[in-house]
């Protein structure tokens, strides 16, 4: 006889962990303790105990006993069981997208466990609920990627004056196609166009770091502006400016390299700044985490300078003097 | 109210110096003279090479742990660049690192 045993953990200090054996004591778990499905406790833990709570196949199980910081029940195994865990997790996974705030989780929760008087009930219940959420998220992601690029759209056109003072070449730089048959082969070709602004060891890491991540097109400046194009696929990158800034001693505008299908943002490759020292007399370019995307661009800078974490936030308490 | 960073009691309110000249940075840290002066010193005069061939020159002991550099300002000192306006350094103990570039991060292998 085949047993499933469910070891509960907690938010934050332990994953759930569910593993299908032929015992029903705590011998499984210890002997399969690295094998079976690990699931964070943090995504799956409320629908769980609504599921222990108000599914009548799950309030009684057939053993209980704690082990490694879970508390293990099990049942024994039948295909419907299986079935409607594996609902749960996708439900859980999805409430997780669908929900913006608390009370919504609980609402979700209430209505869909509201009919898990019996399993048949209950899985339909939670199925329903599982492709309206999909439905909802679905339509939300769209509506942010069209969103995001006509934000992209407007921005690129307010900054069309400051790209075309400062960073005239922007509109249209030398394109430098690598070969990409193989990785060594990208970084080689890589490094003989990058060396013609950057140092040596400044070219390999930029050529190794492109090529790994590659299919895109990346911008680079020093004395002048050049893009080199790495796809190995056809993909229509496009590089928005998302934000620009005119200050007293700099000028700087944020770069945004995205590929867009049907009017929508699909995927975003990388966002850089390419800035001009106006008491240098020199242009910068350096790459920021994509986490920076919709941050201001001056937060951006201050990632260059290690004063912001990736996602914009400050960690230091400073008072910062440049030239 | 005061924490200590190694070994340094420091107000909450202390707000770290960071000074910037073109791709470099110095940042303030809290460092005990005494302890400073058990590191690797590796000169009396700080010399980064940018990347155009030009140097940020401050003179300000150079010292050296787990290949990081760390400055020691004594009094006010200019640092200088032959692009760049000079910058006053104000007294303290800096850690000297570059202006961070997200494709030239140091990646972490992933298991």
């Amino acid at each position: 006889m085949l047993y499933i045993h469910i070891g509960a953990g907690s938010p934050w200090l332990r994953s759930y962990h569910i593993i299908e054996c032929d015992t029903f004591t705590s011998g499984c778990a210890k002997t399969m303790y690295r094998n079976g499905e690990r699931l964070s406790a943090v995504l799956v833990d409320k629908v769980f105990q609504y599921m222990f709570e108000h599914v009548s196949i799950l309030q009684k199980p057939v053993h209980m006993y704690k082990y490694s910081n879970r508390v293990y029940r099990v049942y024994t195994y039948s295909k419907e069981l299986k079935y409607l865990l594996e609902t749960a997790i996708s439900f859980a996974y999805t409430l997780r997208k669908y929900c913006r705030d608390r009370s919504c989780y609980y609402y979700v929760l209430r209505s869909a466990f509201a009919y898990c008087s019996s399993t048949e009930s209950c899985l339909k219940s939670l199925e329903e609920w599982l492709r309206y959420m999909n439905r909802i998220s679905e339509r939300r992601r769209r509506a942010g990627r069209k969103a995001l690029l006509t934000r992209l759209e407007r921005a690129t056109r307010m900054c069309k004056a400051i790209v075309s003072e400062y960073f005239p070449d922007l509109e249209k730089p030398p394109v430098f196609k690598v070969d990409e048959r193989g990785y060594a082969e990208c970084v080689s070709n890589a490094v003989k166009v990058l060396s013609r602004i950057f140092a040596q060891n400044v070219a390999r890491r930029y050529a190794e770091s492109i090529c790994s991540g590659g299919n895109s097109i990346y911008i680079f400046a020093r004395d002048s502006i050049i893009a080199v194009d790495v796809r190995y696929s056809p993909r229509d990158v496009r590089v928005y400016y998302e934000s620009c800034i005119d200050a007293e001693k700099y000028a700087m505008v944020k770069l945004v390299a995205v590929v867009t299908t049907d009017r929508e943002v699909n995927e975003v490759d990388w966002v850089a700044l390419l800035g001009y020292d106006k008491l240098a007399n020199q242009l910068f370019l350096h790459y920021v985490p994509p986490t920076l995307l919709l941050a201001d661009i001056e937060r951006a800078r201050l990632w260059l300078l290690g004063l912001v974490d990736n996602w914009g936030r400050r960690e230091l308490n400073f008072a910062l003097v440049e030239t | 109210m005061l924490y200590s960073v190694w070994g340094c009691e420091v107000s909450k309110a202390h707000k770290v110096r960071v000074y910037r000249q073109g791709d470099v940075v110095l940042e303030e840290v809290h460092v005990e003279k005494e302890r400073l002066l058990n590191w690797e010193c590796v000169g009396s005069r700080l010399e980064v090479r940018s990347e155009n061939g030009s140097s940020h020159t401050l003179s300000a002991k150079v010292f050296r742990l787990n290949r990081q550099e760390y400055v020691l300002v004594e009094g006010p000192a200019v640092m200088e660049h032959p692009q760049h306006p000079p910058i006053v350094i104000e007294p303290g103990v800096y850690v000297v690192r570059f202006v961070r570039d997200w494709l030239l991060r140091e990646r972490v292998a992933v298991d």
